[in-house]
């Protein structure tokens, strides 16, 4: 059976813009989003 | 407003008549009759006007703004729009503003269309009356006791109510041509992976396609001429340009070969008068010149019971992202497990919860193969017997919806009745193929009904041809 890859060149593509993503996020954090805890660790 | 799309984006073009008058006039329209019918979630007033006003500072340069130029669209609410609200009609999207823009809504404003507003739907698309949204109910325009059929309600009703003379809806099982056909416009359904899917937000992947809602069938040709074709932001998007759908809408049924679906039409549940539709349209298509015979596609039964398992199984995976970390709705709790559960608690809807709990049944542990791979064992067997059908026919004709449009409220308390309203129209969606609803007279109650025409996998220059057959003969 041919096989052939199907890849895209390598470059620069936009990208959503990180300020506008976590503005829409309930409550985010030094560029990141903020999760409450998720394992038994102290809080 | 009952000026086509192709009519006001000729005037527009020529100078004859301002984007803005045209956009005016449609908001006035919304103004006078939304507040009744409640087919807009959010009309986009400020944004609506900046756009026109772009096209007509284009028209004024000497420039074509496009083939939509100065057309107000309507876009259902799970389509999304760069900082414009985009719900789903959920609580758990409510005050959303996405960061980025679907490529269908891209490519209407590239062709100088104008996004008018976010119409209502069925929660997250799930259902068939536009009675689960959360924001309230849409409401038919031919009789305000009616529902505008489901889930793309909103948006049908918005064209058949004349605020805009284009749509865009999504059809997972139906929600296209089902309310296009209740509220007596056309609606379609195009061949799974023809329109870009970048940007609406996924209900069930293997089903989900956005499609047109026009008043007329060249309307529908025009707006599914600019927005489908490839796009690389979506990897199910069929590597082929845009069909030319327009050229040949006039090339007639002479020499076709048309099958009335059998499974479809004779079923139980399909009222006398909506069989009668079909068979008149099927006579005109034979006065075309098509030959008609009855077509059996056996299989077509199971698609009701095969739909919804795999619907909402995949449904199950897709809502998963709704977590209360990243967008939308969060309630607190006392970690991030409580949080996710009271969140979703809080956001969805019960038919959103029935479908999600439903999927995640059917693809637990010791049932998938009997659930989820069954169903899809059935589906390889619909696309097997459409395909025969297809070999000895160029196109089949079916009822669109079993009855006209029901009064509000009287399936809501029976999932089971209103799964009911998207018999014939959810076997297209397992297929994958092309299916559109075309209005052909009204029922005894008045109220519109619609012919199906389905037609194989990119077989839209068929279908359309078929569909402006029927259109032109209908009563």
């Amino acid at each position: 059976l041919p096989l052939v890859n199907v890849l895209r060149a390598d470059e620069v593509r936009p990208v959503l813009d990180r300020d506008e993503v976590l503005e829409q996020a309930p409550a985010a954090e030094d560029g990141r989003f903020r999760v409450p805890r998720i394992m038994g660790e102290a809080p | 407003v009952t000026d086509t799309a192709l009519e006001l984006a000729a005037d527009v073009r020529a100078g004859r008549r301002s984007a803005r008058e045209v956009v005016d006039e449609h908001l006035a329209a919304i103004d006078a009759r939304d507040a009744e019918l409640h087919a807009f979630n959010h009309v986009m007033v400020d944004g609506a006007r900046a756009a026109a006003d772009a096209v007509d500072v284009s028209v004024a340069q000497g420039d074509d703004p496009g083939a939509l130029a100065g057309v107000p669209i309507a876009l259902k609410d799970n389509l999304c729009t760069r900082a414009v609200p985009t719900t789903c009609s959920s609580r758990i999207l409510d005050g959303w503003r996405p960061p980025y823009t679907a490529t269908v809504v891209d490519r209407i404003a590239a062709a100088g269309g104008i996004p008018i507003g976010k119409t209502n739907l069925d929660e997250f698309a799930m259902g068939s009356s536009t009675e689960n949204s959360a924001f309230g109910p849409t409401r038919n325009p031919h009789d305000p006791t009616r529902v505008p059929g489901g889930s793309s309600g909103g948006s049908a009703a918005a064209v058949a109510a004349g605020f805009a003379p284009l749509a865009l809806g999504s059809d997972t099982g139906g929600s296209v041509r089902q309310p296009a056909a209740l509220c007596g416009v056309v609606g379609v359904k195009p061949t799974y992976g023809a329109v870009s899917r970048y940007g609406l937000i996924a209900f069930a992947s293997s089903l989900d396609q956005i499609g047109p809602i026009a008043t007329t069938v060249t309307d529908a040709a025009l707006l599914l001429e600019i927005v489908a074709g490839h796009d690389p932001l979506d990897s199910t998007a069929i590597a082929e340009p845009a069909p030319r759908l327009r050229d040949v809408l006039d090339e007639g049924v002479a020499g076709l070969r048309i099958g009335i679906v059998e499974e479809l039409t004779d079923a139980e549940g399909i009222r006398p008068e909506v069989v009668a539709a079909v068979e008149d349209a099927a006579r005109a298509l034979e006065k075309g010149g098509a030959t008609v015979d009855r077509v059996a596609v056996p299989s077509a039964t199971y698609g009701l019971s095969a739909y919804y398992l795999i619907a909402p199984a995949e449904a199950s995976s897709n809502l998963a992202r709704y977590d209360g970390v990243r967008y939308g709705l969060r309630v607190e709790g006392d970690d991030a497990a409580a949080m996710n559960a009271k969140t979703r608690d809080a956001g969805f809807g019960a038919e959103v919860k029935r479908r999600i709990m439903l999927g995640t049944y059917a693809l637990s542990a010791g049932y998938y193969d009997a659930y989820y791979g069954q169903a899809q064992r059935v589906r390889t067997l619909i696309i097997r017997d459409f395909n025969r059908a297809y070999d000895t026919f160029d196109a089949l004709v079916s009822p669109t919806s079993p009855t006209t449009a029901f009064e509000l409220g009287a399936k809501t308390t029976d999932p089971l009745a209103m799964y009911l309203s998207d018999v014939c129209t959810i076997p297209s969606n397992l297929a994958g193929h092309a299916a559109m609803s075309v209005p052909y007279g009204a029922g005894a109650d008045g109220l519109p009904i619609g012919v199906q025409v389905l037609a194989p996998a990119l077989g839209e220059p068929v279908m359309f041809r078929v569909a402006k057959v029927i259109e032109d003969a209908s009563p």
